[in-house]
């Protein structure tokens, strides 16, 4: 019988971010550096005024200086338009970032409580959800990706809500859907029969309070492992529709849109286009998935708080 | 499963971070490689993902040795053959130099290793000649003798020119049934068949470009027996057939066409005039920009079409390749909905005149290739200085007057709208994007929306925009007259694309559509010009050079009025 360690949610946060197992690690200060840019990043110009950076607006082109090489005052050079990539690399952090949390919690959150009473009702329920899950990871990403920019794209249905940006979060969301519920129902699964839950049906709980209160909790670790890797699968996926012409409009900063002005420059040897916020992408990938690691390291290989 | 799932990330995170950027380099869906041997047989091999196709072409050689073989990478597929169908600039080009049109223009004298067309002087093409009655209402029109159709051998006559005729007014209103529409032709019944080679137009007015109208790449003789044995009561003038199939005799004709790869032209044999140095050319459909100039660069093509203004500048300075840029009526002009808010408010259009920075588009975004637009008619156009337009007022970057006239319209703290440019069109980007940068100076907010080609023209046509960017627009033929009636004509202008109408510019055109005295024409069009600048309905920003980047053998280059590049002239002399 598994033994459920009340009020332990707090432990387990604290751990996965500043447990003593984890340190001060490369990735996690790795993380909180991205973080810290996606935070200033539509500030980046005013904090240039006080701080010896070469930053610049990330809008305004500077026609006269196109594809310039990094130097002093462009640290990661200009692109075709004469854009300063060290300041869009910096401002993009925060689209990125914003939009896979958003797109995320949005699927991740709705994907835990379809799983988690996927796995309380079993039955019909659970059979419906599987084959939900199955046809909709049956789709390749960009493919479905594709589909709801064609789909949603003559919509006018998002207000003053950027239009790219709203079907991207969608898009993610629908990705992260069945993730989040194919795994919460496996790890709840083996709880339906839980003394616990016997406890609180008796005491006359519903089936919704009972999966909110007392059985979603206990898949708050591997939620939480899957919510880090799932933000850095998500990144992946903006910046893989922003490559290919769907979701940031230009000349907004995005890593996607980024590395797609400069892929055809490397064969002229303009590297640094493409390179610099292809990096972006590898670092802030490469932070998240610590967490996930981490996170899995103070779960422990059963599911519980180690 | 969580550790599989945790292994993804960084995996995709290096495919992204590297493989996308590095393997962008080789995104090309077709790798063309091209082996030149030392015997006059060419090799060529194109190699996709599914097949392997070999094909032989035989290449002559001049007496100095050189190939008369001609290898132009272009960006996208040639659309269709009917000439009546063309529309896009590449399509264009390939109808103007397989078909033959009545008349074309000579090449004007050597000014640096190029010319212009002589916009005053024509030889005949499938017309021997020509003479206009007193009244220059009828054309009489003799056809050449000894032309046959290649393809199927059938001699060129009159029916041929007739059924042309017929076949263009009837598959109208666009096309050359637009282009006889302005000669004066709209009815069969104003052609008169006279004998086997002679033919007389009575048109319905006189007109000043009836010759250069019968230039238009839409005008092309078509092989009337060939056509009719391929329609159908379906489809009775072979609009079908036509549109994948070639009937034509134009100074080359086509001998091959593998979709999406490459197109191969012969010089026609039986043209009996001037015969072109180059006796193949052959068109190859090279999609990715970066991609064209590497092949220019390596010498497997002899011209890249369709390279931005920094492949050109990486073009000049390699070896072997040459750029041409060259002086143009190009306009860089920016569309603005003159029927929709904020844009229907004449100070808001006047003040979007001011705001824009004309010297950041000029040498900043077009590398100094180009100068500031002084209006409607490009100041490289013959009328500019014959009609003494260059004392007219124009629009200047002048951010306080901008400001001024916001505020007199009620938005001196700005609005928001929205451009519409073509996607993945590296100018039609930089210059939305220093635009944008520049308006937002005035609390102006400008969304960039891009759009196929397709939508573009849709919502051009329905007037479904604020702002539009199209890249270079070009009239074909260099006259006032043409350009007024084709943008400005409130009623029948084929491309009013800012809905703009004025009524005294109307009764200008009516006035002078018939007359053909340029001293008669000259006060009516200044007076046009001046309403115009003074109405702003779009943002005249600058007149762009013409730009090819060739091998630095390639001479006998012509710019035609119409920017279509005429291969005839080309040669091995550069």
């Amino acid at each position: 019988m598994t033994t459920i360690a009340p009020h332990r949610e707090r432990s387990l946060f604290a751990r996965v971010f500043t447990g003593p197992a984890a340190g001060i690690t490369i990735r996690r200060s790795l993380f909180f550096f991205m973080l810290f840019l996606a935070v200033i990043g539509p500030w980046i110009e005013s904090i240039g005024q006080w701080i010896p950076i070469p930053v610049y607006d990330p809008l305004r082109p500077d026609p006269f200086n196109p594809v310039s090489p990094p130097s002093a005052e462009h640290w990661f050079g200009t692109d075709t338009l004469g854009l300063d990539i060290f300041t869009r690399v910096i401002v993009a952090t925060r689209v990125d970032f914003t939009l896979a949390l958003i797109g995320v919690t949005l699927g991740g959150g709705l994907g835990c409580l379809a799983g988690a009473w996927a796995a309380y009702r079993r039955g019909w329920v659970d059979t419906v959800a599987l084959r939900f899950v199955e046809v909709v990871q049956s789709f390749p990403v960009l493919l479905l990706g594709l589909a709801l920019f064609a789909a949603l794209g003559p919509l006018d249905i998002f207000g003053p809500v950027d239009h790219g940006m709203a079907v991207l979060v969608i898009a993610i969301a629908m990705v992260n859907f069945p993730l989040y519920l194919r795994q919460v129902r496996s790890v709840l699964l083996p709880l339906t029969e839980a003394e616990f839950v016997q406890a609180a049906k008796c005491a006359g709980l519903g089936a919704w309070g009972i999966v909110w209160n007392h059985f979603l909790p206990n898949a708050r670790g591997q939620i939480l492992a899957l919510f880090a890797l799932t933000c850095a699968y998500a990144i992946q996926i903006i910046a893989g529709l922003s490559f290919i012409g769907l979701g940031i409009e230009p000349p907004n900063p995005e890593w996607g849109s980024m590395i797609k002005t400069g892929a055809t420059l490397i064969v002229q040897g303009h590297w640094w286009v493409s390179v610099f916020p292809g990096a972006a992408i590898v670092l802030s990938v490469y932070s998240l998935t610590g967490f996930s690691v981490r996170s899995e390291t103070v779960i422990g290989p059963g599911g519980t708080s180690t | 499963m969580r550790r599989a799932l945790k292994r993804i990330p960084p995996i995709m995170a290096v495919l992204l971070g590297f493989a996308l950027v590095a393997g962008a380099c080789t995104t090309t869906e077709t790798v063309t490689e091209t082996v030149v041997v030392t015997s006059i047989v060419t090799e060529t091999e194109t190699v996709t993902e599914k097949e392997v196709v070999t094909e032989t072409v035989e290449v002559l050689l001049d007496d100095a040795g050189m190939s008369r073989t001609l290898r132009i990478a272009i960006p996208d597929d040639v659309e269709q053959l009917d000439p009546a169908l063309g529309s896009a600039q590449l399509t264009n080009l390939v109808l103007k130099n397989v078909y033959m049109q009545p008349v074309q223009y000579r090449p004007g004298p050597d000014v640096g290793g190029f010319s212009y067309a002589d916009t005053t002087s024509f030889e005949g093409q499938w017309i021997e000649s020509w003479d206009f009655s007193d009244d220059f209402t009828m054309i009489t029109l003799r056809l050449r003798q000894g032309l046959t159709f290649p393809t199927s051998g059938n001699p060129v006559t009159a029916d041929d020119a007739v059924y042309t005729i017929e076949r263009a007014l009837a598959t109208g209103p666009a096309g050359p049934a637009w282009v006889w529409g302005n000669i004066g032709v709209t009815s069969l019944d104003q052609i008169e068949r006279v004998d086997d080679r002679t033919l007389v137009v009575h048109s319905a007015r006189p007109s000043t470009i009836v010759l250069p109208l019968m230039r238009d790449q839409t005008m092309g003789i078509l092989d009337s027996e060939t056509i009719k044995a391929n329609s159908t009561d379906e489809d009775p003038w072979g609009r079908d057939w036509l549109k994948q199939n070639y009937a034509g005799n134009g100074r080359y004709v086509v001998e091959s066409w593998e979709r999406g790869s490459q197109m191969v032209l012969k010089v026609n044999p039986t043209w009996t005039g001037f015969q072109p140095y180059f006796h193949t050319v052959i068109l190859l459909t090279v999609p990715e920009a970066a991609n064209r100039l590497a092949l220019l660069q390596s010498g497997d093509v002899d011209i890249a079409l369709d390279l931005s203004v920094q492949q050109l500048q990486t073009a000049s300075g390699s070896d072997g390749v040459k750029v041409l840029s060259v002086p143009d009526r190009n306009g860089i002009n920016v569309l603005m909905n003159n029927q929709r808010a904020p844009f229907d408010n004449l100070d808001v259009r006047k003040a979007l005149s001011y705001a824009a920075d004309y010297n950041a588009i000029v040498n900043g975004v077009l590398n100094g290739q180009a100068v500031p637009s002084q209006g409607p008619i490009s100041v490289h156009s013959r009328f500019f200085d014959l009609y003494g337009l260059g004392d007219a007022w124009v629009y200047e970057h002048n951010p306080d007057r901008a400001r001024e006239l916001l505020a007199a319209a009620g938005h001196g703290d700005g609005f928001e709208f929205e451009m519409v440019i073509r996607q993945d069109i590296p100018l039609d980007e930089a210059v939305a994007t220093n635009l944008k940068a520049q308006f937002a100076d005035y609390g102006i907010d400008m969304s960039i929306r891009p759009v196929t080609g397709t939508e573009m023209f849709r919502v051009l046509s329905e007037l479904d925009y604020d702002m539009a960017f199209r890249g270079g627009l070009l009239d074909y033929i260099d006259d006032p007259y043409y350009q007024f009636f084709l943008w400005w004509d409130s009623q029948d202008a084929a491309i009013n694309w800012t809905g703009f109408a004025d009524s005294r510019i109307d009764e200008i055109l009516d006035e002078t559509a018939s007359v053909v005295s340029d001293p008669e024409r000259r006060e009516p069009y200044r007076e046009a010009v001046t309403r115009l600048v003074e109405a702003a309905p779009m943002l005249w920003l600058a007149n762009a050079n013409y730009t090819l980047a060739m091998r630095e053998d390639i001479g006998g280059f012509t710019l035609h009025p119409d920017g279509l590049l005429w291969f005839a002239t080309l040669n091995r002399s550069g």
